[in-house]
C-alpha cells in the first residue's frame, strides 16, 4: 500500500467508510499496538525500577578507596557528594580493631571464595555495598549482594528457605521464629565460640534477640528498638522538661499539647491493619503493663486485665491522633512526626535518623525519644527490641567462611562507618557509648534511660531489657490480631470482644502446632 | 514422515505450555490435597478434600469471596459505563480527529503503569493527612473523608483505583468497535428519522456488543484477581473490609504459612470464575 493509499484508508476509517475486513484489521492492529505498548511500558518500568533498587555500587567503591587515602578535609567533601550525614566519624580502619588488621590470620582462607548475601533493598543493602570493598581487598573474597524489594523480601526468603535452592548463602531477617524454628538456618554457637575477634560481651545485649532454644542463629545487623518519640520543643513550650514515665502522665501530656485547630495532634502510631499495630504497638503496651503474649503453658496470655487495659489505652490514644491515623502504617508515622504534625510517635529506630535529616524532616534538632511509659500494672518501661540480623541458610556449603564475613560486618570500625554513611545502627555496646555517634540521632531530654541526653544510651538500655516473643507461628498470630485490633481501634467492636476473638484464633494456631509445657517445657519468652 | 513434520514443529511450544502452564496447575492441585505448611516442621500426608471442606466451612473465605465478586462487578460496571460514554463522545462528530487521537493517547497511559505504582500513587493522593484530594477539600471547606481508614470508603477507594486505571481498556476496544460500524447504517437511520437514542439502541449497541462482551469478561476476570491495590493501600483492612480473595490467599500462604489450604482456597475461587465465565459465554452465544 502506497503512502497516499494509506492516508486515504486512514481518512476513510475516521469518516466511518470502512469495509468489515478493514474494520477487523484495524481493530486487530489497535489491539496489537495496545499489547505492544503495555509490554514496552512494563519493560521500561521494570528497568526504571531496577535502577531505583540497585545502588550505584561503582560510585560507592570509589568513595571508599578515596576516603581511606585522602586527608580528613578531602574526605568530608567526598562524602558529602554521596549525601551521607555529617562525617566527622573516622572511617579509616582503626589500628586497634583486629577485624581490620587480622592479626590471627583468620581471614586467610577466604581468597577466591564467593559469598552471596541477600539483603532488603535500600539502607541496609547499600551499607553492605559501601563497606564490602575493604573486605574484598583484604581477603581476596568476592561478595555478591542481592537487593530485594522490601515488600516481598521476607516472603522470598521464606520460599527460598523452604525450597532449599541454595541460591544464597546468607540473608538478613528479623523472623528468628520462622527460620530457626523451621530449621532453615544453622546455629552459630560454634563459630561464635571460635571467633577470635567478636568480643561476645560487646554484642551480648543485641544478639540475645536472635536466640532460639538456647542457640544463637544470627549476628545482629541494624538492631532496632520500638520507642516513644517526642517533640522536645513543643513539650518545653508547655513547661514539660522530661518524657512521660507512666501512662497517666503520657495521656495528660498528649491532652495538653493536642491542638487540632493548629494542626498539632497528640500522637501518631500504626492504627491500621498493618502488622505493626500488634507486633510493635500492642506488645509494647502489653509488656509495659506487666502482661505477656504467651504464658509458660504455651497458651495466649494477653486476654486478661492487663491486655484489656493495654488495648483500651491504645483506643484512647488514637483519639488524639491525626484524622488519618486509622490508615497509618510504618512510613506514615515517620512522615507525621517529621512533618511536624504530631508531638508523640511510637516508632522503630530509623525515625531517630529521619527526624534529623533536613531533606526529610521539618523538626531537625527538636526530637527526643524514650522507652514506653509504665502502665497501671507494670513495674518498669518496656519496648520491643531486636530488629535485624544475618543468618546462614542450612544449604550453604561454606558456612564457616560466610560466618567470617558476617562477623567482619559487626566490627566496631564498620559499625561506625555504616551509621555515618546511612544510619545503619551499631550492634556493639562499645560503639553505642561512643560520643562521636550521638549527633546522628534525635537528642532526648536527660532522663533515667538517657542520663547524658544521648539517644544511643536510651537504645543501649532498651536492648538490655530483652523483651521479645519468639515462635515460628508468630507471623500468623500477629496478622490475625492486626485485622481484629484495627476494628477495635475504630470502635467497630469492643476491646474485650476483640481480645476474645483473637485469643480463640491464637489458641487454634498453638493447638494445631502441638505445643505444650509437657513436650516443649515452659514457654521461655514473653 | 512428511505428515508428522507439522507436529514436530509444535513440540517446543507444547513443552513450553506444559512447563509454564500445566505443571504449575497440576502441582497446585497436588498441594491442595496434602497438608504442607510453608517452611514449618510437619509430616507430609495426603488429606484428600479436607482443605476444600475446610474452605467451604470458612466464613471468612465465603465473605471474602462475595466481597471479591461485588468488587469486580462494581468495577466492571463503572468501567463499562464510563468507557462507553467516553468512546461515544470521542467518536461523535463534535470531536475532531486530532482531538480524538490526543484523547486516546492520554487515556492509554494508565494502562501502561504497573498496578503497584498506581496503588502507591493513589495512596498518596488519597492520604487523609497529606493527600492532594483532602487538601483541596479542606481548602474548599468541605469535610475530608478518611479514604482508606473507614470500611466503606476504603472499599470505594480501591474500586476507584481500578476504575481509573482500567476504564481506558474499555475506551480503546469500544472506540475501535464504534469506528468499524459502516456509516451507511447511520445514514439510512437518519433518512428513516431515527433519533440518537434509537440509533444507539438499534445500530451502535448491537454492532459493538461482541467488543463489550469481550471487554467485560476480560476485565471481570482481571478485577477478580486484583491484589496489588490492596497490598499497597489497606492490607485488606480496616478489619476485613477490603480483603479480596487474592489477598486472603496471600495471607494464608505467607503469613499463616498454610500453603495447602491457601491453594485449595485458590482452586475453589478459580472454579467459581470458570463456571461463571462459561455461563456468561453460553448466555451470550444463545443471543
Amino acid at each position: 500500500m502506497s503512502g497516499q493509499n494509506k492516508k486515504k484508508a486512514y481518512s476513510s476509517m475516521l469518516s466511518k467508510k470502512l469495509s468489515r475486513r478493514q474494520a477487523i484489521s484495524t481493530t486487530a492492529k489497535i489491539g496489537v499496538a495496545a499489547v505492544a505498548g503495555v509490554v514496552v511500558g512494563s519493560i521500561g518500568g521494570w528497568l526504571a525500577g531496577s535502577q531505583l533498587v540497585k545502588p550505584a555500587t561503582v560510585t560507592m567503591t570509589q568513595t571508599i578507596e578515596r576516603t581511606v587515602t585522602e586527608t580528613v578535609t578531602k574526605r568530608e567533601e567526598i562524602t558529602k557528594t554521596i549525601t551521607a550525614p555529617a562525617t566527622t566519624v573516622s572511617t579509616a580502619p582503626a589500628k586497634e580493631d583486629p577485624y581490620m588488621t587480622d592479626p590471627e590470620g583468620w581471614f586467610k582462607d577466604l581468597k577466591g571464595v564467593t559469598i552471596r548475601i541477600a539483603e532488603e533493598a535500600g539502607r541496609m543493602a547499600d551499607a553492605i555495598e559501601y563497606i564490602k570493598p575493604d573486605f574484598e581487598k583484604m581477603t581476596g573474597a568476592k561478595i555478591e549482594v542481592g537487593h530485594f524489594p522490601a515488600d516481598t523480601f521476607q516472603h522470598e526468603m521464606r520460599v527460598e528457605a523452604t525450597q532449599r535452592t541454595g541460591a544464597w548463602d546468607a540473608f538478613e531477617t528479623w523472623d528468628i521464629g520462622f527460620f530457626a524454628g523451621g530449621g532453615h538456618v544453622i546455629p552459630l554457637d560454634d563459630y561464635i565460640k571460635d571467633d577470635p575477634y567478636l568480643n561476645f560481651d560487646d554484642i551480648k545485649d543485641t544478639i540475645q534477640y536472635f536466640e532460639w532454644k538456647g542457640h544463637y542463629y544470627m549476628l545482629p545487623y541494624n538492631p532496632e528498638v520500638f520507642m516513644v518519640y517526642y517533640r522536645r520543643d513543643i513539650l518545653e513550650e508547655h513547661g514539660i522538661t522530661r518524657p512521660p514515665r507512666t501512662w497517666d502522665e503520657w495521656l495528660d501530656m498528649i491532652k495538653e499539647v493536642h491542638n487540632p485547630d493548629k494542626k498539632i495532634y497528640g500522637i501518631a502510631f500504626t492504627a491500621s491493619r498493618f502488622w505493626h499495630v500488634v507486633d510493635s504497638n500492642f506488645w509494647s503496651f502489653l509488656w509495659s503493663n506487666g502482661g505477656r503474649v504467651i504464658n509458660e503453658d504455651w497458651e495466649p496470655a494477653f486476654n486478661d486485665e492487663k491486655g484489656l487495659e493495654a488495648l483500651e489505652f491504645m483506643i484512647e490514644l488514637a483519639k488524639y491522633g491525626p484524622p488519618g491515623i486509622y490508615t497509618y502504617e510504618y512510613m506514615d508515622v515517620n512522615t507525621a512526626f517529621c512533618q511536624g504534625l504530631v508531638v508523640f510517635a511510637n516508632q522503630w529506630t530509623p525515625l531517630a535518623f529521619h527526624a534529623e535529616d533536613p531533606k526529610m524532616s521539618k523538626v531537625v534538632g527538636k526530637g527526643g525519644a524514650t522507652l514506653f511509659p509504665v502502665g497501671p500494672h507494670g513495674d518498669k518501661p518496656h519496648s520491643p527490641a531486636g530488629g535485624w540480623g544475618h543468618a546462614i541458610f542450612v544449604t550453604c556449603d561454606k558456612p564457616e567462611k560466610v560466618y567470617k564475613f558476617l562477623s567482619w560486618i559487626t566490627s566496631p570500625t564498620n559499625q561506625k562507618r555504616m551509621i555515618a554513611y546511612n544510619g545503619v545502627l551499631p550492634n556493639r555496646a562499645s560503639v553505642l557509648k561512643d560520643p562521636e555517634i550521638a549527633k546522628y540521632a534525635v537528642k532526648p531530654f536527660k532522663h533515667e534511660w538517657a542520663p547524658n541526653g544521648s539517644y544511643f544510651e536510651c537504645l543501649s538500655n532498651a536492648f538490655k531489657l530483652g523483651y521479645r516473643v519468639v515462635l515460628p507461628e508468630i507471623s500468623a498470630i500477629v496478622q490475625e490480631g492486626a485485622a481484629i485490633l484495627s476494628e477495635a481501634l475504630q470502635g467497630k467492636i469492643s476491646a474485650k470482644e476483640a481480645l476474645n476473638t483473637w485469643e480463640q484464633k491464637v489458641k487454634e494456631i498453638l493447638k494445631e502446632a502441638g505445643y505444650s509445657k509437657a513436650t516443649h517445657g515452659p514457654y521461655p519468652y514473653y | 514422515m512428511r505428515s508428522y513434520s507439522p507436529f514436530l514443529f509444535l513440540i517446543p511450544a507444547i513443552i513450553l505450555i506444559i512447563l509454564t502452564g500445566l505443571y504449575p496447575l497440576v502441582h497446585s492441585l497436588y498441594l491442595s490435597l496434602v497438608n504442607i505448611k510453608l517452611g514449618l516442621p510437619y509430616k507430609l500426608r495426603f488429606v484428600g478434600l479436607h482443605n476444600y471442606m475446610k474452605a467451604i466451612m470458612d466464613e471468612r473465605f465465603l465473605s471474602d469471596l462475595l466481597l471479591t465478586y461485588k468488587y469486580a462487578a462494581i468495577c466492571v460496571l463503572l468501567q463499562l459505563v464510563f468507557g462507553l460514554v467516553i468512546s461515544l463522545t470521542i467518536t461523535s462528530r463534535i470531536v475532531s480527529e486530532k482531538m480524538r487521537n490526543i484523547t486516546l493517547s492520554i487515556l492509554i497511559a494508565p494502562l501502561l503503569f504497573p498496578y503497584v505504582a498506581v496503588g502507591q500513587l493513589f495512596r498518596l493522593i488519597l492520604s487523609t493527612d497529606f493527600g492532594l484530594v483532602n487538601y483541596i477539600l479542606n481548602v474548599l471547606g468541605m469535610q475530608a473523608p478518611d479514604w482508606f481508614g473507614n470500611a466503606s470508603t476504603a472499599f470505594l477507594s480501591i474500586v476507584l483505583i481500578d476504575v481509573w486505571q482500567n476504564t481506558s481498556f474499555f475506551v480503546l476496544l469500544l472506540t475501535a468497535a464504534i469506528l468499524s460500524i459502516p456509516t451507511d447504517y447511520y445514514e439510512a437511520a437518519a433518512i428513516d428519522g431515527a433519533g440518537p437514542i434509537q440509533t444507539f439502541k438499534f445500530i451502535t449497541l448491537p454492532y459493538i456488543y461482541p467488543a463489550i462482551f469481550f471487554a467485560v469478561i476480560f476485565r471481570f476476570l482481571g478485577s477478580l484477581k486484583a491484589w496489588d491495590y490492596v497490598a499497597v493501600t489497606t492490607y485488606g483492612g480496616p478489619g476485613t473490609a477490603t480483603e479480596l480473595i487474592s489477598w486472603y490467599t496471600t495471607f494464608l500462604a505467607f503469613y499463616k504459612y498454610e500453603l495447602s489450604y491457601s491453594t485449595a482456597v485458590a482452586w475453589i475461587f478459580n472454579l467459581t470464575m470458570l463456571v461463571l465465565t462459561l455461563l456468561l459465554i453460553r448466555i451470550v452465544w444463545r443471543r
